[in-house]
């Protein structure tokens, strides 16, 4: 199917990436044969078929509530790039 | 001979023995991976390789395990493809965005590894957070095929099939999504398997596409990957797509008859698009596997012509998902100093992802989207239904089914950057078997003209991995 | 034109775990800054989610008790949206496929009818991080991720709802029923309920629903309900105008009791929900949710309307008692076997209260026991003391935790009832008061009750006061 550039501005937001002009029309052009291709599945008849939920079937994969090991407080704070009076930082949210 | 160059059974030999060390052959290889460098064209295969670090591993190990000569691995050092958390390693998924991230936490087949003896021993190149082909991807640059460096080794798992054939490595544990194994193994003449889905715990392997990722051994032959698989199978109460099945002694398969197994070889996977000197050697390996005693017969998977198309809808969509969490806000790098956290995002995702792990984010993210998802996810999760059915059918026929693993032999490094759907099309033997999660190994059968080698891929139902050991290792013996 | 508030709400009630909805971090409140996390609950890389189990054990306890059908087949869906204090971005939560729908509350509407309020549904999903911004307005925010994780049922009801008084009686009903069950403390503090409400106004018959408002992230019941009122008249005003409304979300301004716009964060989400593919699907059968059902204890609504029929109270004071499942057991204890069970209640609510209110204490906490408080009742009842002293004596009981009879012995207090001994008293009363004497007989009833005030004052309050009114009544009388 045809992918018009408003697509791939729309959709490039709601992934959080940043393209350039380039990379924006290179990526229309990439998505959309891509897309094209994958038009093949119209050929199927899924009408009845039930999507896969899991690729092998589990079903009901639970754990007792027991309490087991946390992070010290001193891991999370080499982890974050920014770090101040014991908190993850990030730029204000307004 | 260097230790480098021998295979993981014969040097659990030489440490159970006590005739060697683990250290000896850290050493070699660390030799090799320095004398490969001052080559022209370095194999490239590893990104990090902390000498002092594994060495500190076989301490800690011997502290913890007095009798490690009793162990499966009994201190075989183990190259790990850098998707997978090694605590205390960068595990970097051959990623900026993760270049400076150290695990604080190990993989549950990392932690299974080392209760069996292994020892993870440097950090293996990839195609950026898996998504690859040729290994071309990297943010540490491209990896090269030992048998012709201007050739690409295969992806995603290109590092560690390069390491191992150009022994550079003694094995190397990595993942499959969609071939990441098979593909790599199948370029590079050695061998790789992928498990069953949920054979091998998932926690703590950076997740690409959820319900396709496996993690599994590239080595250098079948009895080598036997052992390693068996060290890091297992339930994992952390993961909830893990089997709840019993580990067979893998090892055991190995070199067992294969008279009267039934075998099948579908038409769909020998049609157009594979060359012809592939076609060839897979065929040499499918008479060897009669020689052998195997009943072969033609069926059908009319359904493949779907597969390519089910399988990147569905995993792209996951994957966007995925890599949602990189952003350089609890952990990895932050490129920039803003003051809008918008831009953050932004800013830190774009200078922090490669061209093919946006693109494969965009499709996915648009597969999902409003008003596409039933077009798209959907119908590809339905289309899977049916694939998956069809696999089922067929092995209520034959014990194994076997393909080529690629429609050609390596190619060129930067052949194929700009033609990605090419590339994605390369995967058309390979990711069926991912959609069905179906264990699945390329075993060596044989060279193309230009020297380049050539793998058969032998695929079993779900647990079976044992029938694949089986007719690899009889496959193994005659290309040898 | 007559315009018609149509009011929906979502709530989300957070689940009372020991461990997170898919990680064995703590759940407790108030420790220090991120130190619950782990891989799972921090979104690192190759971490994996593994359903807590009493999380769903609760969910459906929950479910069952909101009156919804629980689902056999239910799926887990990732939410996707970037924010902060949501480590993956996303939020693993239900969607498609929940595991409770079609349920309903009843409440009392203000003509104190019956309604039933609709539920569409009730998921369990996890909580996100904790945001906290410098006190510098230029200043950056910090992030806790401790709350990350902690199981929440969502509660999403049909908007059913027509009055603010409506939706405060409907979330009043929902916390009794979550604490009843066990299923949350509902503690408002801790923020373990938080409220957005969706109001809209349409033409009184209407059947098409107006543009909605939504009113987020509020923790208050009160605040619930002025905001409401705000938005029904800010609304009003509008389509009044013939202005035009557009679908806004919106924040409650505590000090000025209005409702502001947020600032436009961004365009309306595109959350692109799909089955979260590192989970597995949830089956129950009807036997699990059966034996679910069997943990409910009577809830609210039944238990009030059992009290008012067997034990003669109120509507009004059965609320009071049933506000919290505690208190209700406390009055229950205590009336076994007593007749008046009326007069228990009538203390409970307004002594009983008084204490448990001063001292900042739960019902099952109070040092007096529903035996210890019966046992007053039968001393009073006996005449062994005037209600008077019976509060003093409850007093001490509360401060020293000694019974009744135990207090009336040591103090003394026991009613003076000998008639004797209350006819002396009388007598030196009259020669005292001699003129308030004839201020009685000329028919003046203040001075009456003086004299009664000045025997029970030299009794020390302890004459049994029917006996003081007969005798003295009978000595003016003789003359």
């Amino acid at each position: 199917m045809k992918v018009d550039k408003d697509t791939i501005v729309r959709v490039a937001q709601l992934a959080r990436l940043k393209l350039s002009e380039e990379e924006t029309l290179r990526m229309q052009k990439q998505l959309e044969s891509v897309l094209e291709y994958v038009e093949v599945l119209e050929e199927l008849d899924l009408k009845e078929v039930i999507p896969t939920a899991h690729t092998l079937g589990y079903t009901n994969r639970m754990r007792d509530d027991e309490g087991g090991e946390s992070f010290d407080v001193h891991t999370v704070e080499r982890l974050a790039p920014r770090w101040s009076r014991g908190h993850v930082v990030v730029p204000r949210i307004l | 001979m260097k230790l480098n160059e021998y295979t993981l059974e014969e040097l659990r030999a030489l440490l159970r023995k006590k005739e060697i060390k683990t250290r000896d052959i850290v050493k070699d290889i660390y030799a090799a991976v320095v004398d490969d460098s001052r080559n022209a064209f370095p194999l490239n295969a590893y990104i990090s390789f902390d000498q002092e670090k594994i060495d500190l591993e076989e301490q800690h190990l011997q502290e913890r395990i007095s009798n490690i000569e009793e162990t499966l691995l009994s201190g075989v050092p183990v190259a790990i493809k850098d998707i997978i958390n090694v605590k205390g390693t960068f595990t970097t998924c051959a990623s900026r965005i993760l270049k400076e991230y150290r695990s604080p936490y190990d993989a549950t087949a990392i932690s299974f590894l080392r209760n069996h003896g292994g020892i993870p021993a440097g950090k293996l190149n990839m195609d950026e957070f898996a998504m690859g082909s040729t290994n071309e991807s990297s943010a540490f640059g491209a990896v090269r095929n030992p048998h012709n460096r201007e050739k690409i080794p295969g992806g995603s798992s290109g590092g560690a099939a390069s390491a191992v054939a150009g022994n550079c490595a003694i094995a190397a544990l990595c993942s499959d999504t969609g071939g990441s194994i098979r593909q790599p193994a199948s370029m590079c003449g050695v061998f790789g398997i992928k498990p069953t889905y949920g054979r091998v715990s998932r926690y703590g392997l950076v997740a690409y596409a959820s319900s396709f990722d496996q993690i599994g051994p590239i080595t250098k032959t079948v009895k080598d990957a036997a052992i390693l698989l068996q060290a890091v199978s297992g339930i994992d109460e952390r993961d909830s797509t893990s089997a709840r099945v019993e580990v067979p002694r893998f090892e055991e398969s190995v070199g067992k008859s294969i008279r009267g197994m039934h075998v099948g070889v579908p038409e769909e996977y020998f049609g157009q698009g594979l060359d012809d000197e592939v076609r060839a050697q897979v065929e040499k390996g499918i008479k060897v596997l009669e020689d052998g005693g195997a009943h072969v017969k033609k069926i059908s998977l009319a359904h493949t012509k779907y597969a390519i198309a089910s399988y990147y809808l569905i995993a792209t969509a996951e994957a966007s998902s995925n890599l949602a969490r990189f952003d350089g806000i609890r952990y990895g790098t932050r490129f920039i100093k803003t003051d809008d956290i918008n831009e953050l995002y932004r800013e830190n995702r774009s200078l922090g992802f490669g061209d093919e792990v946006k693109r494969r984010i965009l499709l996915g993210t648009f597969a999902l989207s409003s008003g596409y998802y039933d077009a798209y996810y959907l119908k590809a999760q339905k289309a899977r239904t049916l694939i998956r059915k069809e696999f089922e059918d067929a092995f209520a026929e034959v014990e194994l089914i076997v393909s080529p693993v690629a429609p050609s032999a390596a190619w060129d490094i930067g052949e194929m950057v700009d033609d990605p759907l090419r590339m994605y099309l390369s995967d058309v033997y390979t990711a069926p078997i991912n959609l069905a999660g179906l264990p699945a190994a390329s075993v060596h059968c044989g060279k193309t003209q230009e020297g380049m080698p050539v793998g058969i891929q032998l695929i079993a139902h779900h647990f079976h991995e044992d029938t694949i050991f089986r007719a690899a290792r009889v496959v193994e013996g005659a290309a040898s | 034109m007559r315009y018609e508030a149509v009011i929906g709400l979502e709530i989300h009630v957070q689940i009372d775990t020991q461990t997170k909805t898919f990680c064995r971090c703590s759940t407790a409140y108030g420790d220090q800054a991120n130190s619950h996390t782990c891989p799972v609950c921090l979104g690192l890389p190759g971490a994996l989610p593994v359903l807590n189990e009493e999380a769903l054990r609760r969910a459906v306890i929950a479910g069952v008790a909101l009156g919804c059908e629980v689902s056999g087949f239910s799926v887990f869906a990732r939410k996707n949206y970037f924010y902060p204090d949501l480590p993956k971005s996303y939020q693993i939560s239900q969607y498609e496929l929940p595991l409770n729908v079609r349920g309903a509350v009843a409440i009392r509407d203000e003509h104190l009818h019956d309604k039933r309020i609709g539920i569409t549904r009730a998921h369990l999903e996890e909580d996100a991080g904790k945001l906290m911004h410098d006190e510098d307005p230029r200043g950056p925010s910090y992030i806790d991720f401790n709350r990350c994780g902690v199981p929440l049922l969502e509660i999403v009801t049909e908007p059913d709802m027509r009055t603010s008084e409506e939706a405060y009686r409907f979330l009043t009903a929902v916390k009794e029923i979550m604490q009843y069950t066990g299923v949350s403390a509902c503690s408002m503090e801790k923020g373990e309920l938080r409220v957005d409400v969706n109001v809209s106004l349409r033409e009184h018959g209407a059947l098409e629903l107006g543009v909605k408002q939504e009113i987020k992230n509020m923790n208050s019941f009160t605040n619930v309900k002025k905001a409401i009122d705000y938005e029904i008249i800010r609304q009003t005003h509008i389509l009044r105008k013939g202005g035009v409304l557009s679908q806004e979300t919106r924040l409650f301004d505590q000090g000025k009791n209005v409702t502001i716009t947020m600032r436009t964060k961004e365009e309306a989400h595109d959350y692109r929900y799909f089955p979260d593919p590192d989970l597995v699907p949830v089956e129950l059968d009807e036997n699990f949710i059966q034996s679910m059902r069997e943990t409910i204890p009577e809830l609210p609504e039944k238990k009030r309307k059992r009290f008012v029929a067997q034990y003669g109270i109120t509507l009004y004071d059965a609320e009071t008692l049933c506000a919290s499942a505690k208190l209700a057991d406390y009055f229950e204890e205590a009336v076994q076997g007593y007749s008046q069970p009326k007069k228990i209640a009538n203390w409970i609510l307004s002594e009983f209260l008084k204490v448990l209110n001063e001292k900042n204490l739960e019902a099952d906490q109070s040092p007096v026991t529903p035996l210890m408080l019966r046992e007053l009742f039968t001393s009073m009842d006996g005449g062994e003391i005037s209600g008077k002293i019976a509060k003093d004596v409850f007093n001490t009981m509360c401060s020293t935790g000694k019974t009744a009879r135990s207090i009336i012995d040591e103090q003394g207090l026991r009613q003076v009832t000998d008639q004797e001994s209350i006819e002396a008293v009388i007598d030196e009363v009259l020669s005292e008061n001699q003129t308030v004497v004839l201020d009685v007989k000329g028919g003046k009833g203040k001075a009456y009750g003086f004299l009664v005030g000045q025997v029970m004052k030299k009794t020390e309050g302890r004459a049994n006061p029917r006996l003081v009114n007969d005798l003295l009544r009978k000595r003016i009388e003789r003359g």
